[in-house]
């Protein structure tokens, strides 16, 4: 079966993970990626852990640059100086074949290399060009260079508000809010190719990371923007002590989340073994247990720790919780349930023999996503994909004298 | 200018978070949203029930607004079914028969149950594109396990495992974090569903699952695992590039350094922190040399920090090209001349409160700019006026009515 995307023509000038990642999800949907980079790389692919492990992560006996195959998978790599007025050319000439073009470089860049809206509409007015900027296209910090952890993390409001009180506010984890915004923009991007189709007119669109993690934080945002900012959260002090996280007695954590409290209660206590608490005037509805959550919470906080994890979690399923394990990720990858529902797959790599990749997480039923190829060695694909676009062997080997290809 | 989905019509059989988040950002790109609600309204009209007397008192306001709801299902229409009926049922499989997609996050035994599984409502419509949101996927032992984005995809993935310094409580995530970006999967799968049927003219049946987003979210931390190499939480004194790291200012603020490429900002940096003699000291004038002395470089780093304010950082880093965000609150964003510009905020014309901001969705289309249409309904708002416009008439509605099928 083909892929949902198949036909759809992509260029990626993207770089590090939002657009990148984005246009990953898109390759393992069927679309044609063809990635360009300048004839180092981008930049990511030196985005290497330091220390132990100066280079890339060992499987099978061999480095692999796991963050590249991640989100790269699937495309073609073409190395271009885009300096250059014929590498420029190039890009134009792709702008004519593609129907999407994405883009993370800085808008002064673009504007620059005359890779702007304004210039590659002129060569394709049907193209869909998305943008993504850290602080948006307009206001005092246009042109701040926002990564996620300091855009969509720090500036949004998530770290101020993550945490206990007092402790410091935690950073997120790597390319988080990146995959984050690349989804919006793929969305985006969904509905102007669908608006494209009925109207025949391109679009240009702008997803911002600061933007997105406010998306992300809206519940916080909105009670902000009335002027009643909701307070962090306090474990000690949760109105709610069946929406809360317990430590067990080895050390594991279990995320209760009951919101409908009433309803649980008779089956929480039950699982706890203290039925006696069900009718207990303190705690026998949602007010009472509120008026005292501190002390229901430091009660559950002493049964939590008398049991493990794994002798809790049967006893919380009988009794219909809402819970779930703190699973650290080696867990998640050797998940049954994470396994079964095709969060991973494993692909065909040249030097590693064999990798096995994240999926995406859209499963689309008829049409279900691929992952088509490993990612792409720097401009692995130059000649292939510029002797598709019209350009002819001695017009790459003129290219690659005069620098322009790699 | 008409908005980017003028025309899609979308039936909405959602609560809580992650499906009225999808339909609200299709609402905001112009698109017709129908949310189907039982009688009693959805779960999320109650999840700012006062519990407390001081909730109670503030719920009292005239002025109060459910902004929870508000802000989730802004510019949809609203009906009211009792699906438990035939006639219900029934309203049910023909507003299917007029949608372009169908979206849900009930239980997958209560859709079977209420006869609004895809195999069935492909029959009414074989066009529909169909996506269905659970917990922890369609398949395995946890396959009917309740989850919110608290357990499935924060708990569940990793991800708040992996959160704040080693022997710190994990932080749980805020309201609907998750929720809200297992929302933008949702919106990229249907439309990407929808543009292929442009093509092909084919339905699709699309499943989604909270604990598969958290993993995607986190993918950078499961990849690794994946290849047997299971990455460990991240603490401040021992960053392995101090130039990518939490910092805490004078006056108790934080901000993260963010230079990716330190080697380049490394100049930069020290000239802003005043120390320009760092750059070309052996210990630390370049990536391996910071990496190999990085508790020391950050304990120099943190003192230097720690005696000047944030407002005072920030007009040096300005000066010198030092790349950082600062750890901001809720209330400066919402003050946040940035945010402001770039229209992140925008009104709900509400009536009650016309005051209220609402946040926008972030992907502007510059051609067809999205915009939020209308406050979110009331339970069974437009009941009427989408019978009347399915072929009802007001002797059908008067006697489903007094069947107490819609409201």
């Amino acid at each position: 079966m083909s892929g949902i995307l198949e036909g759809l023509r992509v260029v990626e000038m993207g770089h590090w993970v939002a657009v990148p990642s984005a246009c990953a999800v898109l390759a393992d949907w069927g679309a044609e990626v063809i990635k360009i980079e300048p004839l180092t790389g981008e930049s990511a692919r030196g985005l290497r852990q330091l220390g132990e492990q100066t280079g890339d992560l060992f499987f099978n006996g061999v480095p692999v640059n796991w963050r590249i195959e991640l989100h790269n998978r699937g495309k073609r790599g073409l190395a271009v100086d885009a300096i250059h007025e014929s590498g420029r050319e190039i890009i134009c000439k792709l702008a004519r074949w593609a129907d999407v073009f994405m883009t993370n470089y800085e808008l002064e860049s673009l504007t620059r290399l005359r890779l702007d809206y304004a210039r590659l509409s002129q060569e394709n007015p049907k193209l869909i060009y998305a943008l993504l900027t850290g602080y948006g296209t307009k206001g005092p910090d246009k042109d701040e260079r926002g990564f996620d952890y300091a855009a969509a993390w720090a500036h949004s409001g998530i770290q101020f508000l993550l945490g206990e009180p007092g402790s410091p506010p935690p950073p997120p984890r790597g390319g988080m809010m990146d995959r984050t915004a690349g989804f919006q923009m793929l969305a985006g991007i969904m509905a102007a190719l669908l608006h494209r189709e009925k109207t025949g007119e391109g679009q240009e669109l702008h997803v911002s990371l600061y933007h997105t993690g406010v998306w992300t934080l809206a519940a916080d945002i909105e009670a902000a923007l009335l002027g009643v900012p909701l307070p962090k959260y306090e474990r000690h002090k949760i109105k709610n002590p069946l929406a809360n996280l317990y430590r067990t007695k080895d050390d594991r954590w279990i995320q209760m989340i009951m919101l409908q409290s009433d309803l649980q209660w008779h089956g929480f206590c039950r699982a706890i073994g203290k039925p006696e608490l069900e009718n207990d005037p303190r705690f026998n509805n949602m007010l009472a247990r509120a008026v005292h959550c501190e002390e229901l919470i430091s009660l559950l906080d002493a049964i939590f720790a008398t049991r493990t994890l794994a002798e809790w979690e049967p006893l919380l399923r009988e009794n219909k919780c809402i819970f779930s394990r703190i699973q650290t990720p080696a867990e998640v990858t050797t998940d049954p349930q994470a396994a079964i529902n095709g969060f991973f797959s494993t692909i065909p790599h040249p030097v590693a023999q064999e990798l096995k990749l994240v999926n995406s997480p859209v499963h689309f039923q008829q049409n279900p996503a691929r992952i088509k190829s490993h990612a792409p060695e720097i401009g692995q694909h130059t000649e292939e994909v510029l002797l598709e676009i019209g350009y002819s062997w001695e017009d790459i080997a003129r290219l690659k004298e005069e620098r322009t290809i790699l | 200018m008409a908005g980017i989905l003028e025309g899609l019509k979308v039936l909405e059989m959602g609560h809580v978070v992650a499906v009225p988040a999808a339909s609200a950002t299709m609402a905001d790109w112009g698109a017709e949203i129908i949310k189907l609600e039982p009688l009693t309204g959805e779960m999320a009209r109650g999840i700012l029930t006062p519990i407390t007397p001081e909730e109670k008192a503030w719920v009292a306001n005239p002025q109060y607004v459910n902004w929870y709801f508000e802000f989730l299902n802004r510019g949809k229409k609203g009906i009211a079914i009792d699906l438990r009926s035939e006639a219900g049922k029934k309203i049910m499989r023909e507003l299917v028969g007029w949608a372009d997609i169908f979206m849900s996050n009930y239980e997958v035994k209560t859709i079977e149950k209420l006869q609004a599984d895809y195999e069935s409502l492909k029959k009414i419509n074989p066009r529909i594109i169909y996506a269905i949101l659970t917990g922890y996927g369609t398949v395995g032992p946890d396959k009917d396990e309740r989850g919110f984005d608290f357990s499935a995809a924060w708990a569940r993935s990793g991800a708040m495992f992996l959160m704040g310094e080693p022997g710190s409580i994990p932080p749980p995530q805020r309201g609907g974090m998750m929720d809200r970006v297992t929302g933008a999967h949702m919106v990229g799968g249907v439309l990407a569903a929808l543009y292929h049927r442009e093509k092909t003219g084919e339905g699709q049946k699309i499943e989604f699952s909270l604990y598969h987003t958290g993993v995607w979210t986190i993918a950078e931390d499961i990849q690794p695992a994946l290849l047997g190499s299971p990455p460990g939480k991240l603490v401040h004194a021992l960053a392995r590039n101090p130039l990518w790291n939490n910092y805490r200012t004078r006056d108790d603020r934080w901000f993260w350094a963010a230079m990716l490429q330190p080697d380049l900002s490394w100049g930069n940096f020290c000239r802003a922190l005043g120390h320009p003699e760092w750059e070309n000291d052996p210990k630390f004038n370049n990536l391996e040399q910071r990496y190999w002395n990085r508790e020391e470089l950050i304990r120099l780093i943190d003192e230097v920090l720690a005696t000047k304010t944030l407002a005072e950082w920030e007009a040096i880093f300005r000066a010198n090209d030092v790349i950082y965000g600062r750890v901001q609150s809720p209330m400066e964003v919402a003050a946040d001349p940035q945010a402001l510009a770039n229209n992140f905020f925008v009104d709900l014309h509400h009536n009650v409160r016309p005051d209220m901001k609402t946040v926008m969705t972030p992907v502007k289309f510059v051609q067809n700019p999205p915009e939020v249409k209308a406050p979110a309904p009331e339970v069974g708002q437009h009941t009427e006026e989408v019978l009347l416009s399915m072929g009802y008439t007001w002797e059908d509605i008067a006697r489903l009515k007094e069947q107490q099928v819609i409201l």
